[in-house]
């Protein structure tokens, strides 16, 4: 592929250090992300992906530290930047989502005002322009009546609706990467797959770059284009979704995929 | 999350042993041996002080009034020429008693409040909760003028005023974290296992509410010395005649204006010490209480 | 016909709400709805719905950890909601429930050998040294090494305290066991081996089982028969090919739908079971 990669990291390592000694998270990952690509992050707790998540966003916080590697973005060396040049890059060009949607808003103010306030703290916008964006984006996610949720408080949306909207908060500010937490994990089936299906959708018409972060081989095989399997901080396999979770080469990710549950099996 | 998550897997191929690595947990923690050591120390002295400085006290000594610190009265001398020193360690006695036990008292009463709240069917709840409300509305003033009305001001009728009067806080803390822990899982798993409500109380709910709990109660023993050194200062506390830190504090205060800034530094510095090392027990015992830290620190 | 090892009637659960400045608007919401079906000894029932379907409020109504509105709960033929404080916990040696969370489910200061053996002290009269057997039996029954008993539930990964849990719930050689979301807080690759443990332990103990989860595959795995619950309705109940694989209400279609979404050929399309 000729095509220069979105996201580029080399030989990261993120270290954990305790009086137990230095705990190394993510010890020597390598991986790119290419524009449209939908790259699935697929491990157990305590694999070292959602401490490569955090490393990602800058959000590594002490103990934790980055002890080595590069992390590229668009041709700029994120491990040069310090907490103002990470301002300016988190949320607004490396987009992210998390598990449980209800942290993503503030309880007291309704969704609508909440997207419309972080574009107006991005950018300079009137009011009325940021209300506007804010409901394009909320339509963006499908959300059935984007106006009637616009107006709705977080405690007054399903979980399903909640998480939507986080991601409608995400991408209002058009980021050129968007990291996702595992973001079904605390989801009923349904919406599961409704999420699912929208990322998809997003990809196609919207060229959405994604990394999913996620422990449900399912979720990762019916939408990432390429995986990568991390195993106790390396990454132990990789290449396209369908063969590394169909048929998989290395002993650990043939043990994950023996021991998940199928309806079809 | 993630550094809590790599520990434990690390750790968790430790094979623990109980029982005695508790005692020697707490000795590991040197802050705690610290405050320990400070408030056995303030404790010793206040018992053997007179004594020990060869001062008495109450002795006047009009060759000496307001003597600044010096070799023959190493903290000074009051408006009486009285030592400061002995008279500090004298008063520890009483502030010190007075201190813990009230505070002793106060969390007994509103532990078993708290908890009691907490445990009972909510309809019980609400009325105890507005109880304790109105009781917090009460001025502590009030309740000692009405005191008064049983008699003359004793040492032990101090401990009970003061008891009485800041238990509140601590019986609103203990519902909530009983309510809160009434909730988890673990409390109705050990219902499901058939524990006995006393049972529950103490080996489940008051062991796990003791973190929030005894910063509550670690300010609550500085709050009780100073509220005695206040009602002493109103002459509402102990009798005027016996120091106290309080009284100290007080009797102090029109010194200060004349330049003798010893006789009120030294009992706030008392105070300061006895808080701060009861702070420091108290976080000892809350890391000692806490599995997770018994290995690390 | 063989008594049912556990049966409801009509059971109903409403909670009343308080709202309002003066906590003067009340408004009840109905979390169990005329509920009625029988678990045969031996069997395991699954239990399907999403979060606030009413099914976790069901499992406590169950084992008498709260009280039902209206209807009633048969226990080997015995009407739990007839019995008095005393009797009452003589059932509990009989019915135990697992919990979905295992990180609260265990006392956070009691070590995993204390947690397991407190139903075995507060049921039986055992020495000491025959409590620490049983402790150490049910440890491997449940595959943890004996090590862990005196281990705390911080050491502990997701799996392994659930086990723990699991111990701690057949200490008492109960005949029916509520699994509440048992393996829904772990890791996928974890669950199957905990699901397996159960199924050994069906086998073994002779346990009957009310399976609750959100999961299609993972009441697949393990029961016989489905319920499937919704808004505190049982809207399906019936043996488990049947229930999942030819779903006849529209609520267990969709559900069955969006399992089926992740279920994807090699050749990338959708597969419709």
């Amino acid at each position: 592929m000729t095509q220069t990669p979105l996201l580029s990291l080399s030989d990261l390592k993120s270290y954990y250090d305790s009086a137990a000694g230095t705990i190394r998270a993510v010890d020597g990952v390598s991986l790119d992300l290419y524009a449209g690509e939908i790259l699935g992050i697929v491990g157990e707790s305590g694999s070292g992906k959602s401490t490569l998540s955090l490393s990602l966003l800058g959000l590594l916080d002490p103990p934790g530290r980055i002890a080595g590697g590069e992390l590229w973005f668009q041709g700029e060396d994120l491990l040069a930047l310090d907490e103002s040049g990470w301002q300016n890059i988190r949320g607004k060009k490396i987009g992210m989502i998390f598990q449980s949607p209800e942290g993503s808003f503030n309880p007291i103010s309704t969704i609508g005002q909440q997207i419309a306030e972080a574009l107006q703290a991005h950018r300079t916008l009137s009011r009325r322009e940021a209300e506007a964006e804010a409901e394009m984006a909320l339509a963006l996610v499908r959300m059935p009546q984007p106006r009637e949720i616009f107006e709705r408080y977080p405690f007054e949306l399903s979980l399903g609706m909640c998480q939507r909207a986080s991601l409608a908060l995400a991408l209002s500010l058009h980021p050129a990467v968007l990291i996702a937490d595992e973001p079904t994990a605390s989801l009923d089936i349904v919406s599961q797959a409704a999420m699912a299906s929208l990322f998809l959708e997003l990809q196609a018409t919207h060229n959405l770059s994604l990394i999913i972060i996620s422990h449900d081989l399912g979720l990762v095989r019916t939408i990432a284009d390429r995986v990568v399997v991390m195993h106790a901080g390396k990454i132990v396999e990789e290449g396209p979704s369908d063969q590394v979770l169909e048929a998989p080469r290395h002993p650990y990710t043939q043990g994950l995929v023996s021991s998940e549950l199928r309806l079809d099996r | 999350m993630a550094i809590d998550r790599a520990l434990e897997l690390d750790i968790s191929r430790v094979p623990a042993t109980p029982g005695a690595e508790t005692l020697m947990a707490f000795c590991r923690h040197r802050l705690a041996m610290a405050g320990l050591f400070g408030l056995v120390a303030l404790t010793v002295l206040s018992m053997l002080g007179p004594s020990v400085v060869g001062h008495d006290p109450a002795a006047t000594d009009i060759q000496a009034i307001y003597a600044a610190p010096s070799s023959s009265h190493l903290l000074g001398t009051d408006q009486l020429g009285r030592d400061l020193l002995a008279r500090l360690l004298y008063g520890g006695r009483v502030s010190l008693l007075v201190g813990l036990m009230a505070t002793l008292l106060a969390t007994m009463i509103g532990c078993t409040y708290g908890i009691l709240s907490g445990m009972l069917p909510k309809w019980f709840e609400y009325p105890m909760m507005q109880l304790l409300d109105a009781l917090h509305a009460i001025p502590v003033i009030l309740l000692v003028i009405v005191s008064d009305v049983f008699g003359e001001s004793s040492l032990m009728k101090m401990v009970l005023v003061i008891g009485l009067a800041s238990w509140m806080g601590i019986a609103r803390m203990a519902r909530t974290e009983c309510r809160r822990l009434m909730e988890i899982d673990f409390v109705k798993g050990a219902i499901m296992a058939g524990a006995s409500p006393l049972r529950l109380v103490f080996r489940h709910l008051l062991p796990n509410m003791f973190a929030p709990l005894i910063v509550v109660i670690t300010v609550g023993v500085g709050q009780a010395i100073l509220l005695e050194s206040t009602l002493s200062f109103l002459n509402m506390g102990v009798p005027a005649t016996v120091p106290s830190w309080g009284n100290l504090l007080g009797n102090g205060m029109s010194s200060v204006l004349g330049g003798a800034w010893w006789i009120v530094v030294f009992p706030g510095l008392m105070i300061v010490l006895t808080v701060l090392s009861m702070n420091l027990v108290g976080d000892g015992l809350r890391d000692l209480i806490d599995p997770k830290n018994r290995r690390i620190c | 016909m063989e008594t049912a090892m556990l049966s409801v009637e009509n059971l109903t659960k409403t909670y009343q709400t308080v709202g309002g400045f003066w906590g003067h608007s009340r408004h009840p919401v109905t979390a169990v709805h005329e509920v009625s079906f029988s678990i045969r000894p031996g069997e395991a029932l699954g239990l399907i719905g999403e979060s606030g379907s009413g099914k976790s409020t069901l499992a406590r109504l169950m084992i008498g950890l709260e009280r039902p509105t209206r209807g009633r709960v048969f226990i080997s033929g015995t009407d739990i909601g007839t019995l008095t404080r005393r009797t009452v916990r003589a059932l509990r040696r009989e019915v135990q429930i697992v919990f979905q969370n295992p990180y609260t489910a265990l006392d956070p200061l009691m070590t995993i050998g204390a947690s397991i053996e407190e139903p075995i002290i507060h049921f039986t009269v055992s020495s000491k040294a025959e409590r620490q057997r049983q402790v150490s039996g049910l440890l491997h029954d449940v595959g943890l090494a004996e090590r862990f008993s005196h281990a705390y539930p911080y050491q502990l990964s997701g799996g392994e305290r659930q086990r723990a849990c699991i111990a701690r719930a057949i200490a008492l050689r109960p005949k029916f066991l509520i699994c509440d979301e048992v393996v829904s807080s772990l890791d996928k690759s974890v669950q199957v081996q905990v699901l397996d443990l159960l199924k050994n332990l069906k086998q073994q103990y002779g346990l009957t089982y009310l399976f609750i989860s959100h999961d299609l595959a993972v009441v697949n795995y393990l029961c016989d028969r489905v319920a499937v619950m919704r808004r505190g309705e049982i809207v399906e109940l019936g043996g488990r090919q049947e229930v999942l694989f030819h779903p006849s209400h529209p609520y267990t279609q969709a559900l069955m739908a969006a399992t089926s979404y992740f279920l994807k050929d090699i050749s990338g399309e959708t597969r419709r079971t």
